[in-house]
This record gives structure tokens, sequence and C-alpha cells, in this order.
């Protein structure tokens, strides 16, 4: 598992990597396509450029005239070879040009072409015969690839939409841009010469290999500016995330100091980043929560080992007497009955708390059965049975009320268990000679179970709030069989509550009530 | 010595009262802290065993009650709450001594001896008077080196009679520190008791310990002073 630091850095640095690396990519294949477009436009001018004096060169030395100070305009060209009954290039025409001399010979495009190192040009003739070559070719020629084109002129001579390669040179190898056009030439010798017209096909390359070179350069200039900036947004990030970090860095330590000595504690932050802000609430709260639920266990602990404690003492004074001189027989005995109803009271309570923590286990996991149909007021009919005498002796009268058919799904053992607990409550606690009401009703999809009594004097006006407490006794009186531990009610509220149903109690104006709700099956 | 128990737990208050008749005090019993503050300030308890959670009013009530009626008695407080604060404020409430659940009886009659000690401004717990002797933690008596015989009505007696040395005390005041509310009401029980005990503990050659003071009571005396 890695550190969030580590985490951040290395996302924030991976995104900004692949961004610089992402954006320096982009940038060099836009210099790249520009530079090749800037290349390709000047070979296509240089074409344009250059094809009139090839097809005039061409055209000229096959109609066997020499080369060499004749060379005539591309206009002339486009027009045609000169007509016969017009004077060739350097005849005078006037005796003021013969007065002047002849004039200097002409620079010849093609020629210096050839030569130059930087374009390699070679031409073909409509039959495939080689006319010319560039001077760096030597012995080595560059494959036909024109053929299948439309050729261009006899007018435009413009090479554009021919289609550009990349070469190599057969020679040197060195890399090459290349144009490829084929062009129409006139009849040699003139439209009444008789001849037939034909086609030049040319390959007219120049030398990339130092844009090639320069592109290189710039790549690797990239590359080492994206591993330096890489670099340098490592360093900075790792600044930045540590700082940016601090004040989570500054939280754990304070919770690394939290245990359940200090669940109250707060959490203090020198300027906490708005992010955090609701961190620490949630964290006030829950630890809130966390130390309630801490005291409420302690205070249960307590209570649980209080009730144990006190028939522990009687078991234990009971058996030191007993041993403390010689006994009789009767008095041994009597010992030892005391002893069991100790254990028994004993063993009870144990037994209350184990299902306390079971039934609290079972309802957390979701796992008390609601498959049984059982009917009220047939449960509560029965579970009186045991408690009618006791009643009678307290002169209570049990006044029923029970709505017909009412039922509710639940385990009719955990019911009996709460019937039996609410009862015994009533029985044993209610004021003497007053009614002991029980209601069965169906009330909005949910059946209710009722059972009011009068309260004793001197109950406490708290009793409502504090039935449930695990341990809590309206009347602190202990009793040595372990009735009345009190846990009974904190028993049926947990089973009520794990049975999807909810026990709630009400006492006002001396009327106390327990009232149990379940949905109706 | 009269002591009264106030403990809701039957079986450890009936485990208790009998370990301390059989070690000779009188003892009073109640179940309700209520019936126990009743019973503390009308009579006339030499030491008061108080459970702290207890119906009627609990240990707390008991004890401010108790102080507040002006009455210093030693009062053991006896309870499975053994936090700190809940010793606190039983102490400062009032009671002499904590003794936490489960306790043993042998721990619980020796902070009742002390306490009883503390009641009569002794600080020994062997007694002496002239040529009797009383050794309170095993409660056996000699006289004049030689062992005594007592029973525990009689012990008691004799060992108020002791710790009061040298005072005359009424027939009224044994019946209310020697006699608890189970004892027959018979006029002349003290006096019969008091007969018991000087056959036991005069012996030829030394000089009588109890004098009678007619129509005032008894006192315990040394001869030698």
């Amino acid at each position: 598992m890695r550190s969030l630091r580590a985490r951040l850095i290395l996302t924030l640095i991976g995104c900004i990597t692949l961004f610089l690396a992402g954006a320096g990519f982009a940038f060099y294949a836009f210099v790249r396509v520009s530079l090749r477009a800037e290349h390709d436009r000047a070979l296509i001018l240089a074409t344009d450029a250059a094809a009139p004096h090839i097809v005039l060169h061409v055209c000229d030395a096959l109609s066997g005239e020499s080369m060499e100070g004749e060379q005539r305009g591309p206009d002339e060209a486009r027009d045609g070879p000169r007509p016969a009954d017009r004077p060739a290039h350097g005849e005078p025409e006037r005796w003021d040009e013969v007065a002047r001399g002849p004039p200097p010979p002409r620079p010849n495009p093609v020629r210096e072409l050839l030569e130059r190192d930087d374009f390699v040009l070679q031409v073909w003739g409509t039959d495939g015969t080689p006319l010319l070559a560039s001077a760096s070719l030597g012995d080595t020629s560059f494959e036909r690839l024109g053929r299948g084109l439309e050729p261009f002129g006899p007018i435009d001579f413009s090479a554009s939409g021919a289609p550009l390669l990349d070469l190599q040179h057969p020679r040197s190898g060195a890399p090459l841009r290349a144009i490829v056009a084929r062009f129409s030439i006139p009849p040699l010798g003139g439209a009444a010469s008789g001849t037939e017209p034909g086609t030049l096909e040319l390959i007219l390359a120049s030398d990339t290999s130092q844009t090639l070179a320069t592109l290189a350069r710039l790549r690797n200039l990239m590359i080492l500016a994206w591993l330096v900036s890489s670099l340098g947004c490592a360093a900075i990030l790792a600044v930045a995330v540590q700082r940016g970090l601090r004040p989570l860095g500054a939280l754990s330590e304070q919770l690394r100091e939290v245990d359940e000595q200090r669940l109250g504690r707060r959490f203090e932050l020198a300027a906490p980043p708005l992010e955090l802000v609701p961190v620490i609430d949630q964290l006030h709260a829950s630890f809130g929560r966390l130390g309630a639920a801490f005291e409420r266990e302690q205070a249960f602990s307590a209570d649980a080992a209080h009730e144990l404690l006190t028939p522990l003492t009687g078991l234990r004074s009971t058996l030191e007497l007993a041993l403390a001189r010689p006994r009789s027989g009767e008095e041994l005995r009597s010992a030892a009955q005391t002893c069991l109803e100790i254990t028994c009271a004993m063993q009870a309570i144990v037994g209350d708390l184990f299902d306390l923590a079971r039934l609290g286990a079972l309802a957390r996991a979701g796992e008390v059965g609601t498959e049984q149909r059982v009917e009220l007021a047939g449960a509560l009919a029965q579970a009186w049975v045991p408690w009618a005498q006791r009643a009678r002796e307290r002169g209570l009268e049990f006044v029923s009320d029970f709505a017909p058919g009412a039922a509710v799904r639940l385990p009719a053992s955990l019911l009996e268990r709460v019937l039996a607990n609410v009862l015994e409550n009533a029985v044993d606690y209610a004021d003497p000679g007053g009614p002991l009401l029980a209601t069965i009703r169906a009330l909005d999809g949910r059946v209710e179970l009722e059972l009011s009594n009068r309260a004793p004097a001197g109950t406490p006006d708290d009793l409502a709030q504090r039935a449930f407490e695990a341990f809590w006794r309206a009347d602190k009186a202990r009793s040595a069989n372990g009735r009345h531990a009190g846990l009974g009610l904190a028993l049926c509220r947990r089973i009520v509550g794990a049975t999807g149903g909810q026990l709630t109690a009400r006492y006002a104006d001396g009327q106390f009530a327990l009232c149990a709700s379940w949905p109706e099956a | 010595m009269r002591i009264l128990v106030v403990e809701d737990y039957a079986p450890l208050r009936h485990s208790v009262v009998q370990c301390l008749r059989e070690a000779g005090y009188a003892v009073d019993e109640c179940e309700r802290g209520d019936d126990g503050i009743s019973a503390a300030l009308s009579g006339a308890h030499d030491l008061i065993l108080l459970d702290l959670m207890l119906p009627g009013i609990d240990g707390f009530e008991f004890l401010r009650q108790y102080r507040a009626a002006g009455r210093d008695g030693h009062v053991l407080v006896m309870t499975a709450r053994n936090a700190v604060d809940d010793r606190v404020r039983g102490l400062d409430t009032g009671a002499d001594d904590y003794l936490v659940k489960p306790f043993a009886v042998e721990e619980l009659l020796a902070r009742v001896r002390a306490l009883l000690r503390r009641e009569y401004q002794r600080k020994s717990p062997t007694l002496r008077v002239g040529h009797l002797e009383l050794d309170t933690r095993s409660r056996e008596v000699r006289v004049a080196g030689a062992p005594v015989e007592l029973t525990a009505k009689e012990y008691g007696l004799l060992e108020y009679l002791a710790l009061r040395a040298g005072e005359l005390v009424s027939r009224a005041d044994i019946w209310e520190h020697v006699y608890d509310e189970r004892s027959q009401t018979v006029s002349n029980v003290v006096d019969v008791y008091i007969g018991y005990l000087r056959k036991k503990i005069n012996v030829p050659g030394h000089p009588r310990l109890i004098v009678t003071r007619r129509g005032l009571g008894y006192m315990l005396v040394d001869p030698g002073e």
C-alpha cells in the first residue's frame, strides 16, 4: 500500500510528464510537418521553374541543336520549336547587333541544375530513354515512377498535384524528397515537321538530410528538455505535496494519540484547509458517539460486575461462615441450600447477560427468524396463566381488550419470553388492588400490545426513561432468586427490536404502561 | 457491642448477621435504606454496616441523614461499587471505612473490631483490666493468666464493660449496646448475665473486678488503681 504522498507525487508527475511528452510530440510533429510542407512547396516551385527549361533543353537536344549558348526562354519553349524561317539564335538580325558583337551566352539553368549537389534530376523520354541525369547520379539511376501519370503541359508546366515521394539517392543513399511528373512535349521541328508529340518523365529530388538532421537535433533537445522538466516538476511537486499534506500529517499525529481514555479530545489544526474541516467535524462526531458507546459499555460492565459481586459476596460469606466452626448437619444443609439459591440467581443473571449479547449479535446479523406467525391474544392468555395466582394474591384484576386475529411474525419462544417478563414486572410492581389492563389492537398495519398498571407511591418520575436501562430498578431491592436484577426489560426491548418491533414505556399520572408494536402479520 | 446491618441482599445480610452474632455482637438488621435510617436514629448502635445500593433511600442518602441528625457512630460501607469516585464520595459523605465486595468474613470482622476500638478510643486489640485480659481478635479471656470459657453473650457483655473500664455503666446502656432487638425483654436479664460473668471471672485470691453501684449500674474496675 503506497502512502498518499507517494500516490499524489507519482500521479502528478505521471500526468505532468505525459502532458509535457504529448505537448512536445505535438510541437515536434507540427515542426516536422511544416518543414516538410515547406520543403515540398519549394520542390514544386523548383519543378515549376525548371520544367520549361528542361522541356526546351530536351527538345533542343532531340532536334539536334547545340545547347551551348543557344538557350531559349521558357516562353519560347511553351510556344513550341522555333519556325524555320526565323533566324537562329546567335545570328545577327540587324547590323547594330553585328556592331555590338555577339550577345554573351545566356546561363543554362538545366545544366546548372544538373550540376547542383542539393538537387538530383533525372529525365526520361517518351520511350523511357534516359535523357538527362544529375552528375551526382553517376552511373546510377532512379527507378522510373511516373509512367502511369497524367502528363502536364504542353502549355502549363505547373507541377502542382504531382506526387511527392521519399526516396533514397541511388548512389549515396542520402534521403531525398522527390517530385515525379510527366510533361507533354510538342512535335519536334514544329507541328509541320510530321513528328509525333511525346512526353518527358522526370524526377526532381532535393536532399533532405539537412532537414532531417535539424529535426533530429530538435527531437533530442526536446527529449532532454522533457527529462529536465520532469525532474524539476518532481522536485517541486514533492515539496508542494509535502507542504500540502502537512495538515493531514498533523491530524494523523493527533489521531494517533487518541485512545479509549481520550475519545472526547478535540482536533486542533492551525488554519485547517477547507477540505479537512468536514473531516474533522465528522471525526469529532464519530469519536463522540464512540465515547458515548464506550461509556455505556463500561457502565454496563460495571453494573454487571456489581450485580454479580453482591451474590458472590453472599456465596463466599455463607461458605466461610459454615466453615468457621463445627456445624450441625442441619446448619450445613441450610448453608448449602442458601449457596444453591445464590448460584441459581447468579446463573439467571449470567443467562440474561448472555441472551442480551446473543440477541444483539443476531439482530445485527439479521438472523432472527420471522417466519412463524403468532396470534398475540392466544400467546398473552397462555403467558398469563403462571402469574394469575400471584396477581390474585396482590389484589390485581386482569382486564383484557383483545382485537381478534391480531398476529405478528416472530419466533414464539421469544414472544413468550417478552410476555413473561412484562407480566412478571406488572404483577410484582403494580400498586396492589388496581386493575392490570392488557390491550391488543391493530392500527395502520401494525399490531400493538399494551400492558398498563397503577404504579406504587414513590415511583421515580423518570421511570419511563430509565425502564430499559440494564440493571436499573425503580425499587433497588434485589431478590435472592435473581429475579428483577434490572435486566428483564432491557432484554425485552432487545428481543422486540430484533424481531422488527418497538417496545416503549409511558409513565404519567401514576399509570405505567409498556407498549410493544410489530408490523401486522 | 451493638451493630446495625443494612443490606438488601438477603443471603448476604443473613450470613453477615450470623457471623457477627457468633462473634458476640448484638446485631440488628434492615433490608431497606429508609427502615435502616429509622433504626439507626432510634437505636444506640456502636457500628453500622451499610450497603450503598438500597431500596427506599440509598446508602449515600442514609449517611447524609445520619450525620445531619448529629449522630457520630461509626459506619462501615460494604459495596460492590469500588470506583475511586464512589469510595471518595462515600467517605466524604460520612463513612468511616469502606469494604469492597466480595470480601472475606475475617476481614469484615477485623474492620469491625478496629472501628469499635476507635469508638472507645482504644488502639490495642488486647484489653487489660487488672488481672483480666481480653484478646478481641481471638475472643479469648484470661483471668490471672488462666483461660476462661465464655458464651458469645457473656463475652460481648465483658468486652463492653472492659472498653468502658473505670466508668459506671447503667443497665440501660448495657441493654442498648449488648442486646439486640431479638433479645428477650426480661427485666433482670442484665443482672443475670452479670451474675454469670462474676462466677467465671472471680478467682480466689484476687479482688472482684465487677463492682455494683446499687440503683446506678455496674463498673469494671482495676483493683490496682
